[in-house]
């Protein structure tokens, strides 16, 4: 059996290397994996999205995947009870309604159930102060990032997702990760004509994808998030997306693309949002 | 002549899907080839994927120029959260149908795709 032991998790760029690390390790048919989590001090819903994720990969590839929950620090148990991550693999008890934005697994697209639960479990519960107009609108874009992955990334667990709400440091964050091809995979094949796909940096690809109106389907509408980067400039938040090892960031009002040293095939993309007391709607309300 | 399609009654408050596009482009498509202007009413709907206005709107690109979609095609109350989506639809389809090697382009990614499924 192989023991993959989970340490802390948070949203640093070391915690993204131990996940992708996991991955690598997992990567392989027939595996019998036990996830110990002995000397974790926390796990962020970035962590429950992707371990529940690799769990289903490691079943998808003919092996076997437990959690040894005995191992799990108390206060680490409770937060995976309430999102409902705990009773989805097995686990004694049930979620309820809390600080956690559910545990899901779309196995298949289910576009209307994801975007109410966007709007309502994520965005409508009264944490950051928005509009509903501005609520849906931003449901939408990050919609689009879901029906991106199922439409390119062939994965074949589908997409996790989870959220948190962190009322002391006053953030709301949501992780969507699939376990497909990665964004550089379709985007060197779709360029391949003019550039080699050997001289195409991860990072130069995720940039491609991220300029508007770019895609690698007939009709697609590539990343296109254009107004998820100017809430973020406004509210403070935070848009990350990890694919191969290409990396982008938004914050700051600025989006910036890097090239990373680790290496994950999927599509990570993490979003936190500030919950400070100003109230956001779109320029045509007060217009 | 004018015909006119409530979004929200053929497809609910959320127009997201491709089938649901297609519901759309179905409800008006007999008219707007023999010449009439569409109105399309987005009285309450609420949010908006791109993927919806490719099959609603975009594929009109494949046998009328942009030009003439976008005089013919009228949205009415359309939310601001669909505004960008519909327009990015519109130039994308346009690009896809009119530029060859940008078709050959996907064609190749869509092939690979079809070989790994």
């Amino acid at each position: 059996m192989l023991k993959l032991n989970i340490h802390t998790l948070n949203e640093e760029e070391s915690s993204y290397q131990q996940l992708f690390r996991l991955w690598r390790e997992a990567n392989g048919d027939n595996l019998e994996v036990q996830f110990d989590f002995a000397g974790c001090g926390f796990l962020r819903q970035n962590a429950v999205a992707f371990l529940g994720g690799l769990a289903r990969l490691i079943e998808y590839r003919g092996g076997r995947a437990t959690f040894a929950w005995d191992t799990l620090d108390d206060a680490i148990k409770v937060n995976l009870c309430q999102n409902g991550f705990m009773s989805t693999f097995g686990g004694p008890l049930g979620p309820w309604r809390g600080n956690s934005i559910p545990f899901r697994e779309d196995k298949k697209q289910n576009p209307h159930g994801f975007v109410e639960y966007l709007a309502d479990l994520w965005l409508g519960r009264g944490w950051v102060n928005i509009s509903p107009l501005l609520r849906d609108a931003i449901a939408g874009r990050v919609a689009e990032i879901y029906l991106n992955a199922f439409e390119h990334s062939q994965s074949p667990v589908g997409v996790l997702t989870c959220g948190q709400h962190f009322p002391k440091n006053r953030r709301l964050n949501l992780t969507i990760v699939d376990f497909g091809v990665g964004i550089p995979s379709n985007v060197r094949l779709f360029q391949a004509g003019k550039i080699k796909p050997e001289n195409l940096q991860a990072s130069k690809c995720m940039e491609w994808a991220f300029q508007s109106g770019t895609s690698t389907r007939p009709g697609g509408r590539g990343i296109g998030l254009d107004l998820l980067h100017d809430f973020m400039r406004k509210n403070g938040g935070r848009l990350e997306m990890f694919s191969h090892q290409g990396y982008v960031s938004v914050a700051n009002g600025e989006i910036s693309y890097a090239e990373r040293s680790s290496f994950f095939e999927g599509t990570l993309v993490n979003i936190s949002l500030k919950c400070d007391d100003s109230f956001y709607c779109l320029a045509s309300e007060i217009n | 002549m004018i015909m006119k399609v409530n979004v929200q009654e053929l497809v609910g408050d959320v127009c997201m899907t491709s089938e649901d596009g297609a519901k759309v482009h179905d409800a008006y498509r007999a008219a707007f080839d023999r010449g009439e202007t569409v109105e399309l009413d987005f009285v309450g709907t609420r949010i908006f994927v791109s993927q919806f206005f490719n099959t609603a709107v975009g594929q009109l690109l494949k046998d009328y120029s942009k030009d003439e979609v976008q005089r013919r095609v009228i949205p009415l109350h359309l939310p601001f959260a669909g505004g960008a989506p519909m327009r990015q639809s519109i130039e994308n389809a346009g690009r896809f149908y009119r530029d060859p090697q940008f078709r050959a382009a996907l064609d190749k990614v869509l092939e690979a795709q079809a070989a790994e499924a």
